[in-house]
């Protein structure tokens, strides 16, 4: 076990053979992510009133990097699923949940954070990286011919994941890239996102775990 | 002048030339748009169709395709741009319209050639067709509406642009162009602030001919009208308003069109085949009537049992006849089992020449009772049920019966379905509902207006208008079956899950302090029960919304004002914990107002009764 472990960070730590970035002498400051993915809700019986598990996320978000290892950004994501909401008195006569009702659930939270890479080199294959910070959820649920509720909880997030230097695979697109647009590396990456935002007053959270993947942009 | 109408004809013949030369609709790729397609080939912008064809023309220069967007009747988003050799073609001039929005340029050529627009209604937008950059754009057979602020055609730069047999109503300038060579021909000028614009440098009037002005403005080009020899200054639109630019027969834009360009679809009225000015003038226009409306419909109630047909007569000249098409299916237009007064079998579609009114006879009353349907029980919205039942065999239509304390209250009567929603109920308050299924003598009737050309006709696509909207004609007795099983729906206003709260949209909310202060939380039963069922109460909630939070705000920031708010609002408290309140206890509280009221009446009234002490 401790061989595989020890395999491992080799290849974490192994420079990208025919990289090019190796003769840019600055380093990029900033990073820009853009991520897709599935949103699972926290919330108990979902699939009840949405019809599955989970809905789709987008988010996209802009740091500026404090160290090579460190970055501090925000982040900005969208979740959107319709499906239906229900009828209490009814429910509460016959004693089951009437379903009832088209209702559109949006969320757009908003993250401030702080994320630690595990970058020991420019041209290192696998980035492993962890971070978190606050969140403000911002909702809007709208139910058809009644209007809507809007509002936001705040909360926090952490995410963590994995990031595949895409350089080495093409590295005349890479120079290219940072020759017109100064982009320095371009990451493949997957990722696991937690967020916590409870409602006052209630044990409702509308966070939920999101299981992203994206490129991200170091520039 | 004899080189100017010389090179005005060289035009014309050189413009039908590369019109005949295109491939005409069917003999090249039609790609069809319409507004919701159900056939996946088929696209649902203009702007889609024109850039699939672009995208396939572009990619191979030597193919040998060629494209047509055809856009079915229907409202279209304007912005569109226009490519090369993609010409666009509406089906039905009066009916597919492009809508700017009410700003912005519904189409833009820019440097394209080998195109034509044609057979659409321009609206609502600050340029209709723009085109620039050396295009050669043909526009031909539109109608322009777009209010006195727009301008319905822009030509810059593109001397080989030309503008035929259209019609513009009320526009703020119709035509501008920059280059004299730009052809205006056979067009109907109605009311526009400038109908001709051009740019000072130009000199001349050629190339604009055989046009009609109202009211006359220059430039008019040759051979336009009124002049002294056909002096009539109305051009008896069949409708300005709607718009619909067919003629109406005394029409003077009949015949009157530019002598070198044929009318082969259309009816002369007099000499030969000459163009009409206008839309539906030239080779060009379309052959479709505009729809029929109006039909009304009388029953008779003993044997014999007959149907009455009635319809709105169209004043077109170019209408021939109707055709009606009847049947006992919504859709379903194959009826043969009526008769004419003569007792002939009338066999769908039936034409009635130019009378507007048949008669349907020995029409066959229903004998059959139907089974009763099963209901299940209704879902709830707010303020109305939706109520679901099972189909009955040799149901015509169905009556739903609902009422707080008996089914027999109010009854809602709907075709041939299996569900409907009952609107207008209220919140909170149970209503029984039950469906019986009804048996008819019923008929599906559409009505179609046909050309004089003679020429064969398909409804919708060439020399007959589309169906007209369906009638629904009853005669003989109706056979209801018995009630259905009695179920109880409840409205109620729907809770979205999870259970979100609005905040910070409410005034009382700042003004109490807590969106749970009791006073909050009648005002809140009081907004789902009572104003959200209705539309102006909806209409003031959605008003409400959008106005408080800022107001709600600045009571937050200054609490000095929530026991003056808490004032202003306690008597709309107060009458909305009355509203909302038991029945019971409404019934209590008016109890003891009216008690109060009397008690304090007696006491003014005894004060002033001097022998009221008599009796103590």
């Amino acid at each position: 076990m401790r061989a595989i472990i020890l395999l491992i960070a080799a290849v974490l730590l192994l420079p990208a053979a025919g990289h090019a970035a190796s003769s840019r002498l600055d380093q990029p400051n900033w990073s820009l992510e853009v991520k897709g993915g599935n949103f699972y809700p926290e919330i108990d019986n979902w699939k009840d009133f949405y019809g599955r598990d989970h809905t789709w996320h987008y988010a996209g978000s802009l740091a500026y990097k404090v160290l090579r290892q460190v970055e501090a950004g925000i982040e900005a994501g969208y979740i959107k699923d319709r499906g239906q909401g229900y009828a209490p008195l009814n429910s509460q006569a016959q004693g089951v949940t009437v379903l009832s009702g088209r209702v559109t659930y949006e969320l757009a939270p908003i993250n401030v954070f702080v994320l630690f890479r595990g970058m020991f080199s420019d041209d290192q294959w696998l980035v492993p990286y962890a971070g978190g910070g606050y969140t403000r959820m911002f909702y809007r649920e709208k139910i058809e011919s009644q209007g809507a509720a809007r509002g936001y909880v705040n909360g926090y997030h952490g995410r963590a994941g994995l990031q595949f230097l895409l350089d080495g695979i093409d590295s005349s697109a890479a120079n290219n890239l940072f020759q017109d647009y100064g982009v320095h590396h371009t990451y493949l990456f997957v990722e696991l996102e937690i967020t916590k935002a409870a409602l006052d007053n209630s044990s409702m959270d509308l966070g939920g775990k999101s299981y992203l993947a994206g490129f991200l942009f170091e520039f | 002048m004899r080189r100017t109408a010389y090179f005005h004809t060289l035009c014309t013949l050189l413009l039908y030339a590369f019109l005949c030369g295109m491939p005409a609709a069917g003999s090249a790729a039609d790609l069809i748009v319409e507004e919701a397609p159900s056939d996946p080939t088929h696209y649902s912008s203009i702007q889609a169709a024109i850039d699939y064809a672009h995208g396939i023309l572009t990619s191979n220069a030597t193919t040998t395709l060629s494209y047509i967007v055809i856009v079915e009747p229907g409202t279209y988003a304007g912005g569109i741009t226009l490519r090369s050799n993609i010409p666009v073609q509406g089906r039905e001039t009066m009916r597919t319209i492009v809508n700017g929005g009410g700003s912005g340029t519904a189409m833009t050529a820019s440097g394209v050639t080998g195109v034509s627009v044609r057979n659409f209604t321009f609206k609502n937008a600050s340029v209709g067709i723009s085109v620039a950059a050396n295009s050669t754009v043909n526009i031909l057979n539109n109608v322009f509406a777009l209010g006195s602020a727009g301008s319905a055609v822009v030509i810059q730069g593109s001397p080989s642009s030309s503008v035929v047999n259209n019609t513009f109503i009320q526009n703020g300038t119709a035509v501008s162009r920059d280059a004299d060579s730009v052809l205006i021909s056979n067009n109907l000028f109605s009311n526009n602030t400038a109908d001709i614009s051009q740019t000072s440098t130009l000199a001349t009037e050629s190339n604009i001919s055989y046009n009609f002005f109202q009211p006359a403005t220059a430039p008019k080009g040759a051979n336009y009208r009124p002049n002294t020899s056909f002096p009539d200054t109305l051009p008896l639109l069949v409708d300005d308003a709607a718009p619909d630019a067919h003629l109406q027969a005394a029409s003077p834009c009949i015949d009157s069109g530019d002598p070198t360009i044929a009318d082969p679809y259309q009816i002369t009225s007099g000499t030969a085949n000459l163009s009409d000015i206008g839309a539906y003038g030239g080779p060009y226009a379309d052959t479709i009537p505009a729809l029929v409306t109006g039909i009304t419909s009388s029953a008779t109630t003993s044997a014999p049992y007959i149907i009455t047909l009635n319809w709105n007569a169209s004043s077109s000249y170019l209408v021939g006849g109707y055709r009606v098409h009847y049947g006992n299916a919504p859709g379903t237009y194959t009826g043969s089992d009526a008769k004419n007064a003569a007792g002939a079998p009338l066999q769908s579609p039936v034409d009635v020449a130019t009378d507007t009114t048949l008669s349907l006879n020995d029409l066959a009353p229903a004998t059959t009772i139907p089974a009763e349907p099963v209901v299940s029980t209704p879902q709830p919205l707010n303020g109305s049920l939706v109520v679901s039942w099972t189909a009955v065999s040799g149901a015509t239509s169905y009556d739903v019966h609902y009422g707080i304390d008996s089914v027999a209250e109010n009854v809602k009567s709907v075709p041939v379905v299996n569900s409907t929603t009952i609107t207008g109920l209220t919140n909170g308050q149970a209503y029984k509902v039950a469906v019986s299924a009804i048996a008819q003598t019923t008929y599906y009737v559409v009505v179609t207006a046909y050309d004089r050309s003679g020429l064969t006709r398909t409804p919708g696509l060439a020399h007959e208008s589309g169906y007209s909207a369906e009638f629904i004609a009853t005669v003989g007795p109706k056979n209801e079956s018995g009630l259905s099983n009695e179920v109880i729906g409840l409205p109620e206003i729907i809770t979205g899950y999870p259970n979100l709260p609005n905040s910070g949209c409410f005034i009382a909310t700042a003004a109490y302090g807590s969106a749970e202060a009791w006073p909050v939380r009648i005002l809140r039963s009081f907004r789902d029960r009572y104003l959200l069922a209705s539309a102006p109460g909806k209409a003031f909630v959605e008003w409400y919304y959008a106005v408080s939070p800022g107001l709600a705000a600045f009571v937050n920031a200054h609490p000095v004002l929530r026991p003056p708010i808490q004032a202003l609002l306690a008597p709309v408290v107060v009458l909305a914990a009355f509203a909302t309140a038991p029945a019971l206890l409404q019934f209590l509280i008016l109890l003891a107002a009216g008690g109060a009221a009397l008690a304090l009446f007696s006491r003014k009234g005894g004060s002033n009764n001097p022998s009221r002490g008599v009796f103590k």
